[in-house]
C-alpha cells in the first residue's frame, strides 16, 4: 500500500519543474517582447499622427498668407482698406520692424540649429487661436505667429491693425498650442526674382535672416518650406541605432536612442503671393 | 485535509493500475508522468509559436503602414513643389513646370555615388556636391528642379531606404516645346518593394508594377497643375 500512496518521484518532480520553468520563461519572454513591440508601435503611431496633423494644419494656415480680397463684402472698413491691401500683399511674411506697435515681431531664423519662427499676414475673420478681436465675424488683417516654446509648437494670433498702430487693442492676443514634442522647427522661404522679371517661381530658398535684403530688392516670398523633427514621448522605446536627421538647411542632428524620431517636411506654394508677383510684372 | 488528498490520489492510481495491470513497480509510473508533461510542452510550444508569428505579422503590417504614410506625404509634397515651380505656359492655356521635373535623372540620387548602404545617411545629412546650391545662390528652373528632386528623394528614403519616387507626364500636346504641356496629367508614383508571405498577402497593382517581375506596393497620384 505504501507504494500505491506515492505521488511523483523526486526525479519526475524535478523534470516537470524544469519543463514548467522553461515554459513559463518562454511565456514571459513572449509577453515582454510583445510589450516592447507594442510600445514601439504606439510611439511610431503617435509621431506619425502628429506629423500628419501638423502638416495639414500648417499648410492650411500658411497657404493663405498674403490673401486680401478687397471686393469682399464682409471686410471691416474702419481703416483704409486700400492701404491695408497693399500692406498685406507686399508683406505676406512679416519681418522685424514691419509693425509700428511691435517692432520685434517678425519671422526669425534661429542661430546654429535653434528653432525658427514665422509671422504671416492675411485677410480673415479670425486668427489661428479663433480670436475675432472684436470684429464680430467681419474680415480684418490677421497676423499669425508660429513659434516653438519649450517643446511645444504654438501659434499666437494678432490684429494687424493694432500691430500697425492704427487702433487700440479690443482684446488680448491669445495663443494656442498646436503640437507637443517638437524637437526642431525649421523654415525656408522660396523667394522670387525681382518683380519685373519674375513669373512667380522661387529662384532661391533662403532663411529668414536673408529676407530683409531680398525684400528691399523687390523679391517676394512665393513659397514656404517647413520642416519639423518630431519625437515620441519619454520612456517608450529603446532604439538600436543612434538616429541622425537633417532638417532642411540645418546641420545634421544626432539624437538619443530613447525616443522615436521622424522628420516631416512640406513645401507650400503661396498662391496669393505668386499671382500677385506674376500680375505686377 | 491532507489525508483526504492522499486518499483521492491513491484511488486515481488504483484506476490506472486497473487498466495497466503489469505496471507494478514505481518506475512504470515515471514513464506515464513524463509523457504527459511532454505532450503538454508540445501543445504549449505550438501555441507559443502562434503568438510569436502574430508578432511578426504585426511588425510587418506596421512597417507597411509606415511606408504608406510616408509615401502619401511625399506624393503630396511633389504635387505642391510642382505648383510652386510652375509658370504660365507660353503655348496652351494653364501653367507648366520645367521639363527637368519629369526626368528620372533628378530623382532617387541618380548620378550620385556613396559607399554607405543607407541612402538617407549618404545623401541627405548634408547636400551632396552634385546637387545645385539653391540655398546660397540663385538657381535657374533646371537647377531648382534638380534641387527639388534631391530634397524629395531624401523625404522618400527617410523611413524606408528602398522606396523610390517617379514623376512622369502624359503630354497632351506633342507638338509644342514642353515635355508636359499645360493641362497634361502628371503621374506621381512612390513605390516600395513588398514580399508576399503566408501571413501577409499583397494584391499587386499593375500601376505599381509597370515591369514584369516587380513586386511593389505604391502610392499613386494623378494630377494636373
Amino acid at each position: 500500500m505504501s507504494v500505491r500512496e506515492h505521488g511523483f518521484s523526486l526525479v519526475e518532480l524535478m523534470i516537470s519543474l524544469l519543463l514548467g520553468a522553461i515554459i513559463t520563461g518562454a511565456i514571459i519572454q513572449v509577453l515582454v517582447s510583445s510589450q516592447v513591440t507594442n510600445n514601439l508601435n504606439q510611439a511610431v503611431a503617435e509621431v506619425q499622427e502628429s506629423g500628419r496633423f501638423i502638416s495639414i494644419r500648417l499648410t492650411k494656415e500658411l497657404i493663405e498668407a498674403g490673401r486680401y480680397d478687397s471686393l469682399s463684402a464682409s471686410i471691416d472698413k474702419s481703416v483704409d482698406t486700400v492701404v491695408e491691401e497693399a500692406w498685406v500683399q507686399n508683406r505676406p511674411i512679416a519681418l522685424a520692424g514691419d509693425f509700428a506697435a511691435s517692432a520685434s515681431l517678425g519671422s526669425s531664423q534661429g542661430a546654429s540649429g535653434a528653432n525658427d519662427s514665422v509671422v504671416i499676414s492675411m485677410l480673415d475673420t479670425e486668427d489661428c487661436a479663433g480670436n475675432q478681436h472684436g470684429y464680430n465675424g467681419d474680415e480684418f488683417h490677421v497676423v499669425n505667429h508660429f513659434q516653438v516654446t519649450g517643446e511645444q509648437l504654438t501659434c499666437t494670433g494678432y490684429d494687424g491693425r493694432v500691430l500697425r498702430g492704427l487702433k487700440a487693442s479690443a482684446s488680448t492676443s491669445s495663443s494656442v498650442v498646436l503640437l507637443d514634442n517638437v524637437n526642431s522647427f525649421q523654415l525656408q522661404y522660396g523667394v522670387s526674382d525681382r518683380a519685373e522679371a519674375s513669373l512667380g517661381q522661387p529662384i532661391t530658398y533662403v532663411t529668414a535672416d536673408a529676407l530683409p535684403a531680398l525684400r528691399a530688392n523687390f523679391q517676394q516670398v512665393v513659397a514656404i518650406r517647413f520642416g519639423l523633427l518630431l519625437g515620441s514621448y519619454d520612456d517608450q522605446v529603446t532604439q538600436t541605432v543612434t538616429p541622425e536627421f537633417a532638417v532642411l538647411n540645418e546641420k545634421k542632428k544626432t539624437l538619443d536612442k530613447q525616443h522615436y524620431y521622424q522628420v516631416f517636411t512640406k513645401t507650400v506654394a503661396l498662391r496669393n503671393v505668386k499671382n500677385f508677383v506674376r500680375s505686377s510684372r | 485535509m491532507f489525508n483526504g488528498a492522499v486518499v483521492i490520489q491513491s484511488r486515481d492510481y488504483k484506476s490506472i493500475r486497473a487498466s495497466v495491470p503489469e505496471a507494478k513497480s514505481p518506475t512504470a509510473q515515471v514513464g506515464v508522468g513524463l509523457i504527459e508533461i511532454l505532450i503538454t510542452l508540445f501543445i504549449l510550444a505550438v501555441g507559443l509559436l502562434g503568438v510569436a508569428a502574430l508578432q511578426f505579422t504585426g511588425s510587418f503590417a506596421n512597417k507597411d503602414a509606415i511606408s504608406r504614410t510616408q509615401a502619401e506625404l511625399v506624393a503630396q509634397q511633389v504635387a505642391e513643389r510642382l505648383r510652386a515651380a510652375a509658370r504660365p505656359a507660353i503655348q496652351g492655356d494653364g501653367i507648366v513646370a520645367n521639363d527637368a521635373y519629369f526626368s528620372s535623372d533628378n530623382y532617387n540620387f541618380s548620378g550620385l555615388n556613396c559607399a554607405d548602404s543607407h541612402p538617407y545617411k549618404c545623401y541627405c545629412l548634408s547636400r551632396p556636391g552634385g546637387v545645385p546650391d539653391c540655398e546660397g545662390g540663385e538657381c535657374s528652373e533646371v537647377e531648382i528642379a534638380a534641387y527639388d528632386g534631391w530634397a524629395l528623394s531624401c523625404a522618400t528614403v527617410q523611413t524606408n531606404p528602398s522606396m523610390t519616387l517617379n514623376v512622369s507626364c502624359d503630354d497632351n500636346d506633342g507638338g509644342d516645346a514642353d515635355v508636359c504641356s499645360a493641362g497634361s496629367r502628371i503621374q506621381i508614383t512612390v513605390r516600395w518593394p513588398v514580399n508576399n508571405s503566408a501571413n501577409q498577402q499583397y494584391t499587386l497593382n499593375a500601376r505599381c508594377n509597370p515591369d514584369s517581375g516587380n513586386n511593389s506596393a505604391c502610392v499613386y497620384k494623378d494630377i494636373t497643375l
